[in-house]
C-alpha cells in the first residue's frame, strides 16, 4: 500500500512537470503516464496505467534497451539515452507531423519497497536544440565546403600564374637575346656610316631597342612582387646594405626599427637613394626619420637637393615618368603597397626632397634601445 | 559422481563455480588455460567441460576448434561476459553445448550442466 | 589495506563482466561484431596516484564521469583518448569510420553521443560491482568533460579519493583498436569493503 501511496504523490508531483515521466515495474507494466506525456504522445494516461510498455512500444525490446533497462532496475547507475542514437524513446507527433526528439534518462525509483524496484523514465524534448544544432552543423559544412572550392579556385590560379610567370620569363629571355644580336649589328652598322643623316636614323633605333630592353628588365623585376611571403625587416639593416657614395651620406634615426614588407622592400631604399644620386642636384646628405603616429608609422626619407616641382609630385610615382628607366618609384610603390604601406612626396622645391612613408599599426615594431 | 572440468583464468570465477557445483554433488577439477584444459580433459576424461572464451595461452573459440578437430566427445559448455549473439552463434557453431553468460545464476548453470549430462532435475 | 594476487583477479573478473556486458550493447548500437581483449586492472593507493601519471600518461581525455554514495562512495570515469572517441562516435552514429578527422575538436552532438556510449561502460561495471556488494548506490546522471588524469582525480571529493582502481580496456571495432578506460576513485573504507565482499564470496 505504501508503494501505491508513493506512487499517487509521485503522480500528482509528475503532473506539474515539463518533462515526459513514465514509471514502469519490472514486468514493463505502466505505474505512471504522466500530462505531458500524454499530450505529446496523444495517448491518455487513464488508458496507458496498466499496460506493458513493450507490448505498445516493441522497439523498446532490442536488447540494447532492455538490458540498460535492467541494469538500473538491478541497482545500477542511470541510463542516458541520447537524441543522437535514439532520436525518439517514446515516439511522439507534433502538430506539425514532425516528430519530437527526445533525451531519456532512466534512473531507479524504489517507491518504498526495494523488493519490488521501478525504473522512471524522463524524457525531455529537445526539438528545438536538436534543429538550431542541426543548423549550425549544416552552416559549418557549407562553410567548409566553400572554403574548400576557394581553396581549389586559388589553387587553379596559382597554378596558372606560374605558367604565365614560366611564358613570360621565356619570351623575355628570348627577346632580351634579340636586342642583344640588334645592338651589336647597330654598332657594326654605325661604324660602317658615312651617311649622318643614316646614323642619326641608327641612334634612334638604338635608343628604341635600349627602352625595350628596360622595360624587359623592369618587367622581370615586377613580377617577383608578392611572390615571396612578407616579412620583417630592420630598416638600418636595409640602409647598411646601401652602396653609398660619399658626396651623399645617409644619416638614419631608425635604430631598432623593423617594417612588415614585402623582400623586396631592399629595392625601395635602393631606388629612393638612386633617384636622389640621379635627381637631388646639389644635395649633401640623406635624413632618415622614423616617428609613430596617430594611424602607425611615419618614415620620412629627406635630402638637400634641388626638390621637385608642385606639379610631378604624383606623376613621379607614375609608370614611364622621367629620364631614366621610368620604373623605379613606380616599383618602389607597388613594393609597399603590398602590405599596405603608403609613400608620397612632399618636399618643398628649392629646398629638397621628402618622401614620406606611412606604415599602418601593426606593420611596424620598434626594438627597445638595449 | 559426475567430474566437471572448468577452464577459466580467473581463480575468483573457478572458486565460485566449484563452490555452487560441489554442493550439487559435482567433482571439480580446475585449469586456468586452454591448453592446460585441453592436456587435462584428455587425461582426466571429465563428464562436461565449462570453459571460459577469454583466455591467455590458447582462449575458449580456440579450445573448442581444437576439441572438434580431436574428435573429443566430452559435451563443453560456454561461460563467458561477452553478451554478443554472433559469439554465441560461433561457440554454438563449434560444437558448444549451451551458452551461459557471466555472472553465473546458480539457476542457470546446475540446469544447463543437468542437462548436458542428461541428468535428471533439468526441468 | 593489504590486497593480494587473488583480489585483483577476482575485481578484474568483474571488470571483465561489466565490459563485456556494455561491449555487447554497443554490439548491438553499432551492428558491428566487437572483439574483446583481457582488461588490464591496477590499483593504487593514495602516494601511488603519481604512478597512474606513468602509466598512462599525461594526455587530456574525453571523461564521462559518474558520482555514486552508499557502502561505496565515488566517482567513476569513463575515459578515451581523442582518436578512440572520434572512432566510437563515428561506429555508433553509422558513421564511415574516417582517420584523417582525429584532430577535430568535439562538438556537443559529439559530447552527448560520447556521454551515452560511457554511461554504457560505466554501468555495465558499476552494475557488476554492485551485484557482489549487494547493497544500494546512489548515483548521479553522467556527465562530459575533458581534463588530464590529475585534474579528474581532484575533482572527486578528498574523502574519496584515497584508492584509484583503473581498468584499461581494448576493444576492436571493424578492426579498429579502441582504447578505454575506466577510473574508479574511491575512499579507503569503500575499497576495503569491496575488497571484503569479494573475499567472502571467494574464500568464506
Amino acid at each position: 500500500m505504501s508503494q501505491q501511496k508513493n506512487l499517487s504523490v509521485i503522480t500528482e508531483f509528475s503532473d506539474a512537470l515539463p518533462v515526459g515521466i513514465c514509471v514502469i515495474d519490472r514486468k514493463r507494466k505502466i505505474l505512471i503516464w504522466n500530462r505531458t506525456l500524454a499530450e505529446w504522445s496523444g495517448h491518455l494516461s487513464e488508458v496507458m496505467v496498466g499496460e506493458n510498455l513493450m507490448e505498445l512500444y516493441p522497439d523498446l525490446n532490442t536488447p540494447s534497451y532492455r538490458s540498460r533497462i535492467d541494469q538500473v532496475m538491478d541497482g545500477g547507475p542511470p541510463a542516458v539515452f541520447s537524441s543522437q542514437l535514439h532520436r525518439s524513446f517514446i515516439p511522439c507527433t507534433k502538430a506539425d507531423g514532425t516528430s519530437r526528439v527526445q533525451q531519456t534518462s532512466v534512473i531507479r525509483y524504489a517507491g518504498g519497497n526495494p523488493d519490488h524496484p521501478c525504473a522512471m523514465i524522463i524524457i525531455e524534448d529537445v526539438t528545438d536544440l536538436d534543429h538550431e544544432i542541426r543548423s549550425v552543423r549544416q552552416m559549418k559544412d557549407q562553410a567548409l565546403l566553400e572554403v574548400q572550392e576557394r581553396k581549389k579556385a586559388e589553387e587553379a590560379l596559382e597554378n596558372l600564374n606560374a605558367k604565365l610567370n614560366l611564358l613570360s620569363s621565356v619570351t623575355r629571355h628570348d627577346i632580351l637575346n634579340k636586342i642583344m644580336v640588334i645592338d651589336g649589328f647597330l654598332g657594326f652598322a654605325e661604324d660602317l656610316t658615312s651617311d649622318a643623316t643614316q646614323a642619326e636614323y641608327l641612334r634612334h633605333v638604338r635608343a628604341a631597342a635600349m627602352v625595350i630592353q628596360n622595360i624587359l628588365l623592369f618587367n622581370r623585376q615586377y613580377e617577383q612582387l608578392g611572390i615571396e611571403d612578407a616579412g620583417w625587416f630592420s630598416i638600418d639593416t636595409l640602409i647598411e646594405t646601401l652602396d653609398t657614395e660619399e658626396r651623399l651620406p645617409i644619416y638614419s634615426a631608425c635604430k631598432g626599427v623593423s617594417i612588415y614588407c614585402d623582400p623586396m622592400l631592399e629595392k625601395v631604399f635602393y631606388n629612393l637613394y638612386d633617384n636622389a644620386l640621379r635627381h637631388a642636384m646639389g644635395a649633401t646628405r640623406i635624413d632618415l626619420a622614423c616617428q609613430p603616429s596617430s594611424s602607425g608609422l611615419l618614415i620620412a626619407w629627406e635630402d638637400d637637393g634641388s626638390g621637385i616641382p608642385e606639379d610631378d609630385k604624383e606623376e613621379i610615382f607614375k609608370r614611364g615618368f622621367g629620364k631614366n628607366t621610368g620604373m623605379g618609384l613606380f616599383l618602389v610603390r607597388e613594393i609597399l603597397a603590398i602590405t599596405g604601406i603608403a609613400i608620397t612626396e612632399t618636399g618643398e622645391e628649392g629646398k629638397g626632397a621628402r618622401f614620406e612613408i606611412s606604415v599602418p599599426e601593426g606593420a611596424y615594431r620598434i626594438a627597445n634601445p638595449a | 559422481m559426475p567430474t566437471i572440468l572448468i577452464i577459466d583464468d580467473s581463480s575468483f570465477q573457478r572458486t565460485i563455480i566449484k563452490k555452487t557445483l560441489t554442493n550439487e554433488q559435482f567433482t571439480c577439477i580446475e585449469a586456468d588455460n586452454g591448453r592446460l584444459g585441453l592436456e587435462m580433459a584428455e587425461k582426466e576424461n571429465p563428464d562436461a567441460i565449462l570453459v571460459d572464451l577469454l583466455m591467455p595461452d590458447m582462449d575458449g573459440i580456440e579450445f573448442l576448434k581444437v576439441i572438434q578437430e580431436k574428435k573429443i566427445s566430452i559435451p563443453v559448455l560456454v561461460f563467458t561476459s561477452d553478451i554478443q549473439d554472433t559469439t554465441r552463434d560461433l561457440c554454438l557453431k563449434l560444437g558448444a553445448r549451451s551458452f551461459l553468460n557471466k555472472p553465473l545464476r546458480q539457476e542457470e548453470l546446475v540446469p544447463a550442466i543437468r542437462k548436458v549430462l542428461e541428468l535428471p532435475g533439468d526441468a | 589495506m593489504e590486497i593480494d594476487p587473488l583480489d585483483l583477479d577476482a575485481i578484474c573478473e568483474l571488470v571483465n563482466i561489466g565490459v563485456g556486458k556494455a561491449a555487447g550493447i554497443l554490439s548491438e548500437m553499432t551492428g558491428s561484431v566487437i572483439e574483446l581483449t583481457i582488461p588490464n586492472v591496477s590499483i593504487y593507493s593514495q602516494d601511488e596516484f603519481s604512478q597512474i601519471l606513468s602509466q598512462i600518461g599525461k594526455d587530456r581525455y574525453s571523461a564521462i564521469s559518474l558520482d555514486f554514495q552508499g557502502v561505496f562512495s565515488g566517482m567513476t570515469y569513463s575515459i578515451f583518448p581523442a582518436e578512440s572517441a572520434h572512432v566510437l562516435i563515428d561506429a555508433v552514429t553509422g558513421d564511415e569510420i574516417s582517420d584523417n578527422e582525429y584532430e577535430r575538436p568535439f562538438s556537443s552532438i559529439d559530447a552527448e553521443t560520447l556521454k551515452e556510449i560511457g554511461n554504457i561502460l560505466i554501468n555495465g561495471v558499476m552494475g557488476s560491482i554492485t551485484n557482489v556488494l549487494q547493497s544500494q548506490l546512489t548515483y548521479s546522471l553522467p556527465s562530459y568533460c575533458e581534463a588530464d588524469i590529475p585534474a579528474l582525480i581532484q575533482n572527486v571529493r578528498q574523502e574519496h579519493r584515497e584508492a584509484v582502481l583503473l581498468a584499461e580496456t581494448h576493444m576492436f571495432i571493424r578492426n579498429l583498436n579502441i582504447e578505454g578506460k575506466i577510473l574508479i576513485i574511491m575512499g579507503a573504507e569503500s575499497f576495503e569493503t569491496l575488497v571484503r565482499r569479494v573475499r567472502e564470496i571467494s574464500r568464506g
